[in-house]
């Protein structure tokens, strides 16, 4: 028993550092979620990091190659196994169990890792296998987070989640690239390394955080019928509309640097740097905008987030050579993110009846993920017959006109803001 | 409610020692793997099969050292040969791969022998090429985000250019007189979570080290046709010997045709479909290249193709080869296989297969890469 003494050592300092923490309303288990994220974003982007240069240049393989396991095919799979996820989160109201399902699964994809050695075909098939695990952990995750928040405090708890998470994927290039300067080549050093950083945060989860508990009204028990009944719930149905119309309308990242790229004359290895730049933004802006959001109302932050987006576009689209714009557009990129990802999950709990909440999360997700997949055909159509300059605009003029409809549809009416 | 310590139960606590345990265990495997990079030599294992250590290539079954020996025909030592045949190669650069002795630098051994240690230059290159008194090899500049260089240098291996690279390094070529170089790298980066790649290809003024032009503003046709898509991905350049023209893959459409360009115009022509990687034979007659095979699984054969006949014919190598190929004369051609199929390993040899004979491949040069024959 003395042995495990630390670990009840570690319990009380966890139990009496929140209290401080508490003073500004988050609660612990959003930051013990919050570290659990920053540690598996560690283990995930240290492998990303490293994953190209590997195959490329140690295992000499042509990764062209392996474009056979993207595609909707698999976005298909991944939705139906969250969302399966989520209902059973739900029904059960074990949400840490099927969090750490999703988590487990990709620790696990790290020890694949190691024993896939050289076979390309099956480090593709892990890298596909734990975008899985990614999917079935964000809802019940998110769940987690908007259960154990207060109602006026719950767009700062999603942006103090965001935060370590964004913290987490800087972090993980800098461990993959200290473990290489030290220990040239050993990619295996690299995976075992990443597999004990989602290890760690499998186990911050497991051992700290708790699911919300009591209050199990038997009536409100989780059931299909009422899961669809959500659709009827109209500020749910608005909800889901508005996140339907802006995924539709959101460039993915890639093709925001891209245009970047071809317009701004940012060449394509300093990539890398965009996407750290713009996770850096995220990390800083997530808590201000969270807390703007808490107090002024989750909408109105959120537009103000896509307000950002269309700014961007139109940068793109008519002002690329204003000098600048390379760092100008990363920043933007952070604020946006931090306005609008977490808020919006935000502003779905306050509408989601509590033992719905997870499949009503996924559900959100998995309609903002088929809107940027049409986004992504549109945008494709509209760069290949035209210039990437002209599908920018044409995007920013779209969002533009809509943004009045998804203000009417999201509406301030369903804020779970300072509540009444 | 949030604040209740975490419970006591035995599953909990049942966790948490077994992570502290898989945590102790893979510390120390971590240790042993690190113990092992370090103390440098029990690190290559040495295949049971080949005769012993030493980097010492082994000329085996035919016999490299006469010169020039144009083998498929067997006919004329180069000597004798007419004005039009290809000289003996005189030098063999290659990457090594030896974790014991220089590992990644370029390095180069002498015909006719390619025996003893082979020499070192201070270049640590991921890919290299070499011809007529210029080399150029692809450098990896590692840090938190690796940069990538192409480095031209002469016969001293002092760098003249270094020109940066967008992406990960993959193939090199020289024309003949070295004044042009041809190089493709892997980028990265357009999707956040997703390893997605696609390719850019530059031609390169070796004497300026100015870039003369990326591929993908060349006009290509195909039938006459003008192919004019965005989803293209060029690889895999070979010059022609008077360097006016190459040949070299286009990827359009999910397929990889054959196309020869012209570097004054900026055009090219598809001529055949499936043909990844070309590389062209000294007397400029026929083009190697590896051949993907139908299936989800991305498997190649080595193929040649004979450029006046059309035909094709398969190479009597039946692993998977993934490597532009450089010919070693008329007949025989070299390429890379990793040391091992199965675990990752940094060590690779290079292997020799001659085209018009089904002999079976031979291990020409122990833990070497990207081998690039001067002549």
């Amino acid at each position: 028993m003395y042995r495990l003494d630390w670990l009840e050592q570690l319990k009380l300092t966890s139990a009496s550092l929140p209290e401080r923490i508490q003073v500004k309303g988050v609660s612990p288990t959003v930051w013990q979620l919050g570290f659990t994220s920053l540690l598996t974003d560690i283990s995930a982007e240290m492998v990303n990091s490293v994953l190209p240069a590997f195959l490329v240049l140690y295992l000499h393989v042509s990764p062209l190659a392996y474009g056979t396991v993207d595609g909707l095919y698999h976005g298909v799979a991944v939705a139906f196994l969250s969302m399966a996820g989520s209902i059973l989160a739900d029904r059960t109201r074990r949400y840490r169990e099927v969090a750490a399902a999703g988590y487990g699964l990709s620790a696990l994809c790290k020890l694949g890792l190691i024993a896939a050695g050289a076979a390309w075909g099956w480090i593709a098939a892990i890298t596909a296998i734990d975008r899985v695990g990614k999917g079935a952990r964000v809802a019940p995750r998110d769940s987690l987070i908007s259960l154990h928040s207060p109602r006026e405090m719950i767009a700062t708890s999603f942006a103090v989640h965001r935060a370590l998470d964004a913290c987490g994927s800087l972090l993980g290039p800098v461990t993959a690239f200290l473990i290489l300067l030290y220990l040239p080549n050993s990619y295996d050093a690299v995976w075992v390394t990443s597999f004990v950083f989602a290890l760690l945060g499998l186990s911050i989860l497991f051992l700290f955080v708790r699911n919300p508990q009591g209050r199990h009204n038997p009536t409100e028990a989780h059931s299909y019928r009422e899961l669809l009944n959500l659709k009827s719930n109209v500020p749910f149905r608005r909800i889901i509309a508005g996140a339907a119309l802006l995924g539709a309308l959101t460039v993915s990242d890639g093709f925001i640097y891209l245009a970047l790229q071809k317009s701004g004359g940012v060449q394509p290895r300093y990539f890398p740097l965009l996407y750290a730049a713009t996770a850096c933004g995220y990390m800083v802006f997530s808590l201000p905008a969270g807390r703007l959001a808490d107090r002024f109302g989750l909408t109105r932050v959120l537009i103000g987030g896509y307000i950002v987006l269309i700014a961007v576009y139109l940068l793109l689209g008519f002002g690329a050579s204003t000098p600048g714009v390379v760092f100008l557009v990363p920043a933007m990129m952070g604020l946006y993110y931090a306005c609008t990802e977490g808020i919006l999950m935000a502003l779905a709990s306050g509408v989601i009846p509590a033992h719905l909440r997870t499949s009503g999360l996924a559900a959100l997700t998995t309609v903002l993920g088929f809107g940027k997949l049409f986004s992504a055909l549109l945008f494709g159509l509209l760069w290949q017959n035209y210039q990437e300059r002209t599908a920018m605009a044409v995007f920013a003029i779209l969002f533009a006109c809509f943004i009045p409809l998804i203000w009417r549809t999201l509406g301030r009416r369903y804020e779970p803001g300072p509540a009444v | 409610m949030s604040q209740d310590l975490p419970s006591k139960s035995a599953p909990g606590r049942v966790f948490a020692a077994l992570c502290v345990l898989s945590i102790a265990i893979l510390g120390a495997y971590y240790y042993r793997t690190a113990a092992a990079r370090h103390t440098a030599s029990p690190v290559a294992p040495v295949p049971a099969n080949p005769p012993p250590s030493t980097p010492v290539p082994e000329p085996v079954a035919s016999d490299p050292a006469p010169p020039g020996s144009p083998s498929g025909a067997e006919s004329a030592p180069a000597s004798a040969a007419p004005t039009t045949a290809t000289p003996a190669p005189r030098r063999l650069f290659f990457r090594s791969t030896d974790v014991d002795h220089g590992y990644g630098l370029l390095a180069y051994l002498d015909f006719p022998k390619l025996s003893g240690s082979p020499k070192l230059s201070n270049l640590s290159c991921e890919v290299v090429h070499y011809s007529a008194g210029t080399g150029i090899c692809l450098a990896a500049l590692r840090g938190v985000f690796t940069r990538y260089d192409a480095i031209i240098f002469g016969p001293d291996f002092v760098p003249r250019f270094t020109i940066q690279l967008n992406g990960i390094p993959s193939r090199t070529k020289l024309s003949r007189d070295g004044n042009m170089a041809a190089v493709t790298v892997f980028l990265t980066g357009h999707a956040y979570d997703s390893v997605d790649f696609t390719t850019e290809t530059l031609l390169i003024d070796t004497r300026t080290g100015k870039t003369l032009a990326n591929l993908e503003q060349f006009r290509v046709y195909r039938d006459g046709q003008h192919i004019d898509a965005k989803d293209v991905n060029y690889w895999g350049v070979t010059f022609t010997p008077d360097a006016k023209r190459f040949y070299c893959t286009l990827s359009t459409n999910r397929k990889h045709l054959l196309v020869r360009g012209e570097v004054a115009s900026r055009t090219g022509e598809a001529l055949r479909e499936n043909v990844e990687c070309p590389s062209l034979s000294p007397d400029a007659k026929r083009v190697v290249y590896k051949k993907r095979l139908p299936g989800p699984r991305a498997t190649w054969r080595l193929h040649v193709l004979d450029l006046a006949s059309n035909v094709e014919t398969p190479l009597p190598e039946t692993r998977s080869v993934d490597d532009q190929l450089e010919w070693l004369d008329d007949g025989r051609v070299l390429y890379s296989l990793p040391e091992s199929q199965t675990t990752p390993s940094p060590g690779t040899d290079v292997w020799m297969v001659e085209v018009d004979r089904a002999t079976p491949p031979v291990r020409y040069l122990q833990k070497a890469y990207s081998p690039a024959v001067v002549r």
